[in-house]
């Protein structure tokens, strides 16, 4: 096996090692992304049909 | 999420809501790896004296205690709530047979693994078919129990479709 394949085997390891912590702790781990992904989800998201049609031009 | 365990035991109390279960990705989180979820939903079981209004009561109960509406959902602290009345078999059964786990000293209950690869079944996404593998992976449930339980629920077919594509046989 290559280092890469153990490169990517550690790493795939480490995110499953993740299930084992408590429901409590994954959860507050979801919830400190969250933020993250809602800024993220504004940032693509078209803001409204005037948004739109400044796209066309 | 405290708060959303909070709410349901005061829903409870109070009877706006019979019975509940955490379901989707917040209880699949219980059981795999963490997965990135804005939303959390509740199967809940309300009075029958509600009749067609299920929710009405629920959403004013939320709205007492400063928690408001946001498109389908209520906003319960960082959590946008679906509340989803337990309408067929599946979840109703899913919610009565729910496990009870600690949050922080507050007691939730959530779906166990089998209910909720069925549920994921029943629904079809992408996202549920990789809710059910994932499941799988982290041995929380195993293909006969879910086998055994589709069959009970008419899903069957569902099931055998899921192994050919996802399991490989």
């Amino acid at each position: 096996m290559n280092e890469l394949q153990q490169m990517l085997k550690r790493q795939a390891q480490w995110q499953k090692d993740r299930a084992c912590l408590t429901w409590a702790e994954k959860i507050r781990m979801v919830e400190a992304v969250q933020k993250s992904i809602r800024q993220l989800r504004a940032r693509v998201a078209p803001k409204g049909p005037e948004d739109d049609r400044r796209h066309e031009h | 999420m405290k708060e959303l365990a909070q709410l349901l035991i005061e829903m409870r109390v109070a009877g706006v809501i019979q019975d509940y279960a955490l379901f989707g990705a917040v209880a699949q989180i219980r059981y795999t790896e963490p997965v990135a979820t804005l939303d959390a939903d509740v199967l809940v079981a309300v009075p029958s004296s509600k009749g067609l209004d299920q929710l009405g009561e629920i959403y004013e109960f939320c709205a007492q205690r400063g928690w408001r509406a946001e498109g389908e959902a209520i906003r319960v602290g960082a959590w946008p709530t679906q509340f989803i009345p337990a309408f067929s078999p599946l979840t109703r059964e899913a919610m009565e047979q729910a496990e009870t786990a600690d949050f922080e000293g507050l007691s939730l209950r959530v779906v166990r693994a089998d209910h909720l690869a069925v549920i994921a079944l029943s629904v079809g996404r992408a996202k549920d078919f990789a809710r059910i593998l994932s499941l799988l992976e982290s041995s929380s449930v195993d293909r006969e129990a879910i086998a055994k339980l589709a069959a009970r629920h008419g899903l069957s077919e569902a099931w055998q479709k899921f192994r050919k594509k996802f399991l490989d046989e």
